[in-house]
């Protein structure tokens, strides 16, 4: 262990792999801080396909992604910590002091720069206010998938799926393979959440019926879960009263949402963005604590882990730095139609003119045009045939001759669908 | 009232309905298909100066006759034993009173019919150790809510449970409430001999709980309340009850008495029939009906469910105490109302509200209940967020017609004694009720046999080590001797892997996840076990070595897990 | 009888139409031919990769997560699963190395997706340091 490190990544999933081959590219001295015993994260479960169409341009399972970021590290030294966890930290002058804990005891790191990198968890069946008893047999779809595809047991044999994400999707099909029976999935929107393809390779292959408009509100069962009654949603996603169905299984995968973690990075104050629920950062992935920086799933919720590793990556090359420029901040405002963007401000101090963007939309559009305003006059259009809020969509922007008073909004519109 | 006199109004209630008096209850029949009714027939047959108690055998139309659940397994390990005492229940009470009954040299055994103790309304409360305010010392509540509120620093300490005497506020936002309603208060702490109640002005509330909504005008405040985790303090109770000679069984439910010539003679358990010499009634939601069994019913459960929301401890600001408004009840229930209160693990809970239902063991939320909990305590502490719930549940009070304690022997039944209708202020009076129960014990034990002290009797039980609250020094200790102190598998909590195991090898072991979770908290916080659950569950599977699908999560019944995916042997898993 | 299906080759996830017509199968609005061939197979003759898991002989690490070569036939995925479920690893194997070659004659192998030694590197113990570290 050095005394002192150039840059801190908590977290050795994908983001933390990436954000460390980012740093040690620039000669950074590096420490990797992971709690589980093994690196990889939540890649180690998602032993689908899907990964790294863009990143390798090759379709890979998650483990394979997981392995292959890990060899990108073998050409640096750098010093990597499992079953380690950061209790607190505490920021200094010009550096960072991170309390850990392991089997070695309490350890205090000095670090000059820190790279959040502690992806996110599950919506709960509570937070989606799902009443009745408390029978076991009640999951949420990422620990259905450790349960099944790192433990090798199944949780359930008849089952009810809440949530027509990928997550939820996935599972679907992965229940099914391995022997159980997946009776429906339900999901509260009236469009499905999850990529076409998926609807089409885990629901339809299988004959999984989808309900759309459809919630799950109540469970049964004393101890283990008999029954869960489903009800129709109006537009709003409230039950409406006298839709109730009762359907019997012993099973509820809940894919109801995923919520970036950041108890760390609100330790040390980073303004985080309420509609990310990740921190708010300029185009260099820094948030508003200098030093500290953020990258995948903490940041914000994404869906390709190619993104994940791209941004990841330019948040290590940033925080390895060795000087930074005093920040002149102008904020991005986000117009009609996002949700989400980020970055959320611009640090005109640091280049940015290939500004690596993202944005979610706030319902499914066709037809739709995003347009970047500069103080009023459009500096980019793009039209997009169809543009969904579960798909985040990445633009790299060409900025140029911005200054303090720069106003810069970005909106989109189109045909709602 | 008199007989008649209560007759007539029962026949307004329902022409079925008929009272009559039985030695020296009053016992209530009948058949109706409304339990409000049932339960207002139940209310009005009380008469203290009359009748001992109310037997309500009003029958609920399609409804089936209330018993304890059935057992799902029979064995014989418990046949032809001979306790000196058996205390029924493993809640708060039957755990107090067994470790009571430690200090002398007895043998005592508790039995319980759920998987763990304080399964059932002992965790199912707010940990709220009361000032005691509203009762009187007319009621057994009253004193042994201040007996026991007196003793909760010597005990919580003995068995290094964290308690915390914080005090508590009940405002007003009226200002011509204040005079009626200090005068009223200062009377009330005066006769119940508890720690004056203080007036706090509007401008010094706001200082000391600046989230409080600005609407209030001023505040009493209550010195000698406090906060303890009350599913943690009953398997204190247990544990130091089990270091001290008791023995515990779990997954035993008492199916009858045999009684003869007012001595009970035997108890019949799904896991054999015992021959104690004497026995203790604390059944909690079923005390009426074991008191039943034997013959000696005088009183009636009628259960009064809660619910709780727990926050996020992000809103641990909302207080620093607990905050509750006792005049703003719309739901007009029969509750202290519930607070905002923030607990000893810095969570912000509130509730509880107060229905009555038929079912003993309803332990269901709904939507609407939840709601009308969130807007009642919003009204309190406006800054309260529905998005920061992590979670809500149910408990059941076991309250009696005549809303107070029952501790006393039994009137036919020489070696019998009933601890019954331990309703809210249960948690607070716990140390007190159990010292005079011991004291009942021993007296009629004393009739029988010499009864000499335990001299090892050991009042201090040692609980799990913290590695958050040790000096570094003691810490690194710790964690040198056992690494697994050092490894955190609860995230949300940062609970270590070293206090899992000590939970899963404690003088109680935990042997389900919800047990693991009662211990130490593993699977309480925002991710709900999500994370912690699968490993928390391997390791249960380790030490009990079995395949892991046959962990639980609570009672029997409750495996998690179906089958391996491979449709082979199960294996142990290293993580 | 017209079936909708959305194509899978790029993102641009053309909605596709097939019909059958005249002996033949046509696909309409299709972007690009690429997409043409994935209608028809998908009429046809489905095919699908499969990814899964197989049992190890290693307490640490009991599970391989392993997939095909390449797609094949929808029809067969169960009856491959069948064959993954009934077998154990006990070699220390490599991502990309053959667990089973040409499953159900399929032409596609099933392979490793992790490595079993030292997966994604291992385990990385914090190396035990004197009290040099202040804590």
């Amino acid at each position: 262990m050095k005394s002192i490190y150039d840059v801190t990544v908590i977290g050795g999933g994908p983001a933390g792999l990436a954000a460390a081959k980012g740093a040690s590219s620039k000669g950074a001295s590096v420490l990797i801080i992971e709690r589980e015993s093994l690196l990889g994260g939540i890649l180690k479960q998602c032993i689908h396909d899907g990964f790294g169409l863009h990143r390798y341009h090759a379709p890979m399972t998650g483990p394979e992604y997981a392995e292959k970021e890990y060899q990108q590290l073998a050409p640096f030294s750098l010093d990597i910590s499992t079953q380690t966890y950061v209790i607190n930290i505490n920021s200094m002058n010009d550096s960072f002091e991170l309390l850990t804990t392991s089997r070695f005891g309490y350890r205090t790191i000095h670090t000059r720069n820190i790279i959040l990198a502690t992806g996110c968890r599950e919506r709960t069946a509570k937070q989606v206010f799902i009443h009745g008893s408390r029978p076991a047999g009640i999951f949420t779809a990422g620990t259905a998938q450790y349960y099944i595809n790192r433990m090798g047991y199944l949780p359930t044999k008849r089952c009810v799926i809440l949530g027509s994400g990928d997550v939820g999707l996935i599972m679907a099909r992965r229940l099914t393979l391995e022997g159980a029976t997946v009776l429906g999935v339900f999901e509260a929107k009236n469009e499905p959440s999850g990529l076409t393809r998926n609807l089409h390779q885990c629901l339809e292959d299988f004959d999984i019926p989808l309900s759309l408009s459809t919630t799950v509100t109540r469970v049964f069962g004393e101890e283990r879960l008999n029954a869960v009654e489903i009800a129709k949603v109006d537009s709003s996603m409230n039950p409406i009263r006298g839709t109730e169905k009762i359907i019997a299984c012993d099973g509820l995968i809940l894919s109801v949402g995923l919520i970036p973690e950041n108890e760390q990075a609100e330790l040390i104050n980073v303004q985080l963005d309420p509609s990310t629920h990740g921190p708010m950062i300029t185009q260099d992935f820094m948030t508003s604590v200098p030093g500290v920086y953020s990258a995948g799933n903490a940041l914000q919720v994404h869906d390709l882990v190619d993104y994940v590793s791209e941004g990841a990556e330019c948040a290590g090359i940033a925080a390895a730095q060795t000087s930074r420029p005093i920040p002149m901040l102008i904020p991005i405002q986000k117009g009609s139609g996002l949700s989400t963007l980020v970055p959320q401000h611009l640090n005109i101090n640091l280049p940015y003119q290939n500004v690596i963007s993202y944005f979610r939309v706030t319902r499914t559009y066709q037809n739709a045009t995003l347009t970047i305003y500069v103080d009023d006059r459009p500096i980019l259009s793009k039209r997009y045939v169809r543009v969904r809020p579960p798909e985040m969509e990445r633009l790299v922007v060409q900025y140029s001759a911005l200054s303090e008073a720069s106003i810069i909004r970005w909106t989109l519109e189109g045909e709602i669908v | 009232m008199n007989l008649h006199r209560l007759q007539t109004k029962l026949n307004q209630l329902h022409p079925s309905f008929l009272a009559k008096e039985v030695d020296d209850a009053v016992v209530l029949t009948g058949n109706c298909d409304d339990y409000s009714l049932i339960v207002q027939a139940g209310k009005l047959a009380v008469d203290k100066k009359r009748y001992r108690g109310v037997v309500n055998n009003i029958h609920l139309s399609d409804h089936p006759l209330t018993s304890v659940p059935a057992p799902t397994f029979y064995d014989q390990t418990l046949e032809g034993l001979c306790p000196d005492v058996i205390i029924i229940g493993g809640g708060i009470i039957g755990c107090s009173i067994a470790r009571e009954l430690s200090k002398w040299d007895l043998n005592v055994y508790v039995l319980d019919k759920s998987s763990d103790v304080g399964m059932h309304g002992s965790s199912r409360n707010d940990g709220m150790i009361h000032p005691g305010i509203d009762l009187t010392p007319k009621l057994k509540k009253g004193i042994y809510n201040r007996l026991g509120n007196e003793l909760y620093s010597k005990v919580s300490s003995e068995l290094q449970v964290p308690f915390e005497r914080r005090g508590s506020y009940l405002v007003f936002n009226k200002s011509w409430m204040r005079i009626g309603m200090m005068l009223y208060l200062r009377y009330k702490s005066s006769i119940n001999k508890i720690p004056m109640v203080r007036y706090v002005s509007q401008r010094e509330l706001l200082k000391k709980e600046p989230e409080v909504g600005k609407q209030f005008k001023g505040a009493a405040y209550f010195p000698s309340t406090g906060y303890v985790s009350p599913y943690l303090m009953t398997i204190a109770y247990a544990e130091n009850a089990i270091q001290n000679g008791v023995t515990f069984s779990l997954n035993t439910t008492v199916l009858g008495f045999s009684v003869s010539n007012h001595h009970m003679e035997s108890v019949q358990t799904n896991r054999g029939t015992l021959f104690p010499k004497v026995v203790i009634n604390a059944a909690g939601v079923f005390a009426d009906v074991i008191a039943e069994m034997a013959n000696d019913r005088f009183y009636t459960i009628h259960p009064r469910k809660g619910t709780i929301a727990i926050l996020d401890k992000k809103s641990a600001g909302l207080t620093e105490t607990s905050i509750g408004d006792p005049f703003h009840d719309p739901q007009r229930q029969n509750t202290k109302g519930g607070g905002v209160v923030r607990t000893v693990d810095n969570n912000i809970l509130i509730g509880p509200d107060a229905v009555e239902t038929p079912l003993r063991e309803d332990y269901t939320t709904d939507q609407q209940q939840l709601d009308q909990l969130i807007s009642k305590f919003t009204w309190v502490t406006p800054n309260l967020n529905r998005g920061s719930i992590i979670t809500y549940f149910s408990g059941i009070r076991a309250a009696t017609y005549e809303e107070d304690f029952i501790v006393e022997p039994s009137k036919r039944i020489e070696n019998f004694i009933h601890v019954a209708g331990i309703q809210s202020p249960g948690i607070t009076a716990a140390p007190a009720i159990a010292l005079d129960v011991e004291q009942m014990a021993l007296q009629i034990l004393g009739s029988y046999q010499v009864i000499n002290k335990n001299s090892s009797y050991n009042p201090y039980r040692k609980s799990i080590p913290d590695p958050r609250k040790m000096t570094s020094i003691e810490r690194e200790q710790l964690i040198k001797n056992d690494p697994e102190f050092g490894v955190i598998l609860c995230r949300c909590e940062q609970i270590t892997k070293g206090e899992i195991r000590a939970a899963i090898r404690s003088p109680l072991p935990a042997t389900t996840l919800d047990a693991v979770k009662r211990r130490v908290r593993a699977g309480m916080g925002r991710c709900q076990g999500s994370f912690c659950g699968p490993l928390v569950l391997a390791m249960l599977a380790e030490e009990q070595h079995v395949p892991l699908n046959r962990i639980e999560k609570s009672g029997k019944g409750s495996t998690i897990l179906c089958a391996p995916t491979k449709g082979g042997e199960s294996h142990e898993i290293h993580l | 009888m017209n079936k909708e299906l959305t194509c899978i080759i790029c993102p641009n996830s053309c909605k596709l139409s097939i019909e059958f017509i005249d002996g033949e199968w046509n696909v309409t609005n299709a972007r690009c031919p690429r997409g043409i061939p994935f209608a028809v197979q998908e009429m046809t003759n489905p095919l699908r990769t499969l990814s899964s898991t197989v049992k190890t002989t290693f307490p640490n690490f009991p599970l391989l997560p392993v997939k095909t070569s390449d797609a094949v036939p929808q029809s067969m995925l169960l009856s491959i699963m069948k064959i993954l479920n009934s077998i154990e690893v006990s070699d220390s194997v490599h991502v990309g190395d053959v667990i089973i070659k040409n499953v159900m004659n399929t032409g596609v192998d099933i392979l490793a997706t992790c490595n079993l030694d030292n997966p994604y590197g291992g385990e990385h113990r914090e190396a035990e340091e004197p009290a040099d570290t202040n804590i």
